[in-house]
């Protein structure tokens, strides 16, 4: 278990783990236990406060929450891509004013909080006499905000696609915008699924700010379903904090096991050429590729700026490139030093 | 429109600075969880890293507002009352702090094992490995994503208004309110964040650029 | 042999399940250049590695200069400082200049003083050929180059022994032979040397002594000249052949 940091311990090294093992279980035992026993004392663990997390009635009310928080989540993202993508292209138009103007949507709804999006989608539009509604009003606001985070990530990722496509296409005889259409596109589209499904994780969580404005998501059921009063603050918010633990859990997971299997395919393809490299390679891949992940959900963090992920990936993948070339490179060497 | 700016520009002023100690606070806290959070992470104590796993999972799928409410609804359910502000304060530091020990501890392995291996034969223990080779090495490649965070622990201060923090969101919808002019009060505080973050962003970019590493 | 410089004394090291050092025994006397030869994944690597603790044992001992290495602590950086390494991959450090690299050591290990450090180290850039590059940074010179400061570097510490692992099998072949150069000389100069490489001019002309390993073990010590003309082992002959088409 050796790393960067700690290399493989001697005697002494295992000796002091040991310790602090042991001294860490027993600090969590005994935290763990202040918590329960403060718990208990605050009358937190009586089965009354539960209780109502039991009755259909309440759970039924709950759940339908979780279904306007992923009816939400799903609307913006639909046309959160769309837009972003319009916005994307627009940034790489080669009219100024096009391109201006783009950047400034872009930058504005990058440096503003959702929140205050979120109340433009609302009064904003209600001033302006348009009467929509919580639900049409929070995608509205969620749409303007993440299509320009979107554009960022489509963005980076028509440039990312290998220049050569581009000189190929043209190479053939096509135009700026049937090439895009016909060749770049359904590429960058493919090679987007999974930022787009772990954006999805990232918007249920942003639906939650609905609740300002009325939205009924969960968050705002969880304090106001039948049983409430019955229960209690810090039992709904623990309920609503596991539901949405959940959901926006397994949506990363999905993200994460897309992104996976889209590199592990495109690198064996890129390792076929030079036989042997494989195996072993995917797998310490997939070691760096969930590191890739957390740093691009992190870089996103409740809402992604810059998309530096694609960065890294970029460098990473050529680097990967890099030492297989290299050890490519050394076999050959041995096999026609051998000869000579 | 101007005269409406000038009338109201104490309550902006106000909500601003309630906003940046709020940023200011929360982040440098963030910074600190980080680095524990992520000092836990590699070490080579197993529960020390279930830990921080778990700690960094939990807040990387829950919505801030959430966390927001647990700790000061929640929490002081327990009999543990605090203020607002110093709740909030918290509880966003703890939020960003689980990202930020990701981006650390992704900065860390960002260093080839090689160039500790190289610093290791030369002699160096841990701690002149950590100063001389990891931490300059990691610095570099987690300059951008710190950016990232800070912008987005900016933002993310506007949802202590949940938790009657009156901060420079909150001011705008109170200006609604008060005024009824509802574009003028929401631009205000947009326009605001804007010239702040966009200031942010340029200063993370010199950073970046500053230290970029040479290839 | 009381005055080896190294001596390891039934070395045995598993990764797993795997076996991949058996019951090594290998002493190095002073002065003495040992070239290290087997197929890949016999060992070489591992066996040179375990040399500063790169790589742990688990049972058996090794001494350098009659102390017992140490398995961690002040101690083992101590005993590493007395040990050059020199990696196939170069491993540069790449956030510091040339001259930075080769002073590291020096001033944050052995606590010399910044400018007679630098002198020493311009010393030792000349005498690898690449003084001139001394402000640069790691990226910005050839492979050969690389390597070169990669073997002021290891010997700006004074080492008792340098460890050699592969040292040209990343290097484009026009660089091969300045890297070998340098190792030529320092042999000629007497420095205890480790050396894995398949570099067959190399091994005749400075080695003292062929190991070979195959499969996690030492099957065959001979004299270069021998070695190459006619292993006395099978499984040695076998590899060479491999090679070795004539
Ligand atoms: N960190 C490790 N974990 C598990 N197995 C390892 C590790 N390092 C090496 N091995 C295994 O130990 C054996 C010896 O490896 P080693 O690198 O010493 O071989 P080598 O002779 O240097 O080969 P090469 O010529 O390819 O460099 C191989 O089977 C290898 O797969
Ligand atoms: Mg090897």
């Amino acid at each position: 278990m050796s790393s960067v940091l700690i290399e493989e311990l001697g005697p002494r090294g295992k000796a002091r783990v040991r310790v602090a093992t042991i001294i860490s279980i027993l600090v969590g035992i005994v935290l763990l236990a202040l918590v329960v026993w403060k718990l208990g004392t605050a009358g937190q663990l009586t089965w009354a406060k539960w209780e109502p997390f039991t009755v259909w009635a309440n759970l039924e009310f709950l759940l339908g929450g979780l279904v306007n928080t992923i009816k939400a989540a799903l609307a913006a993202m639909v046309f959160s891509i769309i837009i972003g993508f319009f916005f994307a292209l627009g940034r790489l138009s080669r009219n100024a004013v096009v391109r201006g103007l783009c950047v400034a949507y872009v930058e504005f709804f990058r440096s503003i909080p959702l929140l205050l999006a979120i109340f433009m989608g609302f009064f904003g539009l209600l001033a302006a006499g348009l009467d929509v509604g919580a639900f049409t009003s929070l995608v509205v606001a969620l749409v303007a905000y993440n299509s320009a985070v979107l554009s960022e990530i489509f963005r980076a990722g028509i440039k990312s696609l290998d220049k050569g496509q581009t000189e190929a296409a043209q190479a053939i005889g096509m135009r700026y915008w049937p090439m895009m259409r016909i060749v770049i596109l359904p590429q960058a589209v493919r090679r987007m699924v999974p930022a787009i499904v772990a954006q999805l994780a990232t918007l249920s969580k942003d639906v939650s700010l609905g609740f300002v404005i009325g939205y009924e998501e969960v968050v705002r059921r969880g304090q106001g379903f039948p049983g409430f009063s019955d229960a209690g603050n810090f039992q709904a918010y623990v309920v609503v904090g596991v539901v949405y633990f959940i959901l926006v859990w397994m949506l990363a997971r999905l993200a994460r096991y897309l992104e996976l299997r889209q590199r592990t395919s495109s690198i064996g393809t890129g390792a076929a050429a030079i036989d042997g490299a494989g195996l072993e390679d995917i797998a310490a891949l997939s070691e760096e590729a969930d590191a890739a992940e957390v740093e691009a959900a992190a870089a996103r963090g409740e809402d992604p700026d810059r998309v530096v992920d694609s960065q890294t990936r970029a460098r990473g993948a050529a680097e990967e490139q890099g030492t297989k070339l290299n050890e490519a490179r050394k076999g050959d060497r041995d096999r026609r030093r051998g000869r000579d | 429109m101007l005269e409406f700016y000038t009338e109201y520009w104490p309550d902006y002023w106000d909500g601003t600075l309630v906003t940046l100690r709020l940023v200011v606070i929360s982040f440098t806290l963030a910074c600190i969880i980080g680095v524990i959070i992520a000092g836990f992470r590699v070490s080579p104590v197993p529960p020390l890293r279930s830990f921080a796993s778990g700690y960094v999972a939990l807040f990387r799928n829950m919505p801030l507002l959430v966390v927001f409410f647990l700790a000061f609804f929640g929490v002081g359910d327990l009999g543990f009352v605090f203020g607002p502000f110093p709740t909030a304060a918290v509880a966003l530091g703890m939020y960003t702090g689980a990202y930020m020990a990701e981006v650390i501890r992704s900065g860390i392995n960002s260093v080839s094992s090689g160039q500790a291996e190289a610093g290791r034969a030369i002699g160096l223990g841990f701690i002149p490995l950590l100063r001389e080779i990891v931490i300059p090495q990691a610095v570099r490649t987690v300059i951008a994503p710190i950016g990232n965070l800070f912008i987005a622990n900016f933002k993310n201060t506007a949802v202590a208004l949940t938790i009657s923090v009156f901060e420079l969101t909150y001011i705008s919808r109170k200006l609604i309110n008060e005024t009824a002019r509802t574009w003028l009060s929401l631009l205000g505080a947009a326009i605001i964040y804007t010239v702040i973050l966009l200031f942010a962003g340029w200063v993370f970019r010199t950073l970046e650029d500053r230290y970029a590493i040479k290839r | 042999m009381a005055d080896a410089l190294v001596e390891m004394r039934g070395v045995n090291k598993w990764y797993g399940e795997l076996h991949a050092l058996k019951e090594i025994n290998l002493d190095i006397a002073e002065r003495e250049v040992v070239v290290v030869i087997g197929p890949s994944g016999s060992g070489k690597s591992t066996l040179i590695r375990t040399i500063n603790r790169l790589e742990s044992i688990q049972e058996g001992e090794i001494l350098i200069d009659g102390e017992r290495l140490p398995e961690e602590g002040k101690g083992l950086a101590k005993l590493r400082a007395d040990v050059g390494m020199v990696f196939q991959s170069f491993n540069l450090f790449a956030h510091k200049t040339i001259l930075e690299n080769v002073t590291l050591g020096p001033v944050k290990v052995k606590k010399m003083g910044k400018s007679d450090a630098e002198e020493k180290a311009r010393g030792l850039l000349e005498r690898v050929g690449v003084a001139h590059q001394a402000d640069k940074y790691p990226a910005e010179l050839s492979g050969g180059q690389q390597q070169r400061v990669a073997i002021a570097r290891a010997l700006a510490m004074e080492p008792k022994v340098m460890l050699f692992d592969e040292p040209t099998s990343a290097l484009d072949p026009e660089m091969i032979n300045e890297v070998l150069q340098v190792m030529l000389d320092l042999a000629e100069g007497g420095t205890t040397m480790v050396v894995v490489t398949h570099e067959m001019g190399f091994a005749r002309s400075a080695a003292d002594r062929m190991v070979f390993m195959d499969e996690g073990e030492i099957v065959e010590e001979n004299d270069p000249e021998s070695f190459y003309k006619g292993a006395k082992t099978e499984r040695a002959r076998d590899f060479l052949s491999k090679i070795i088409t004539h």
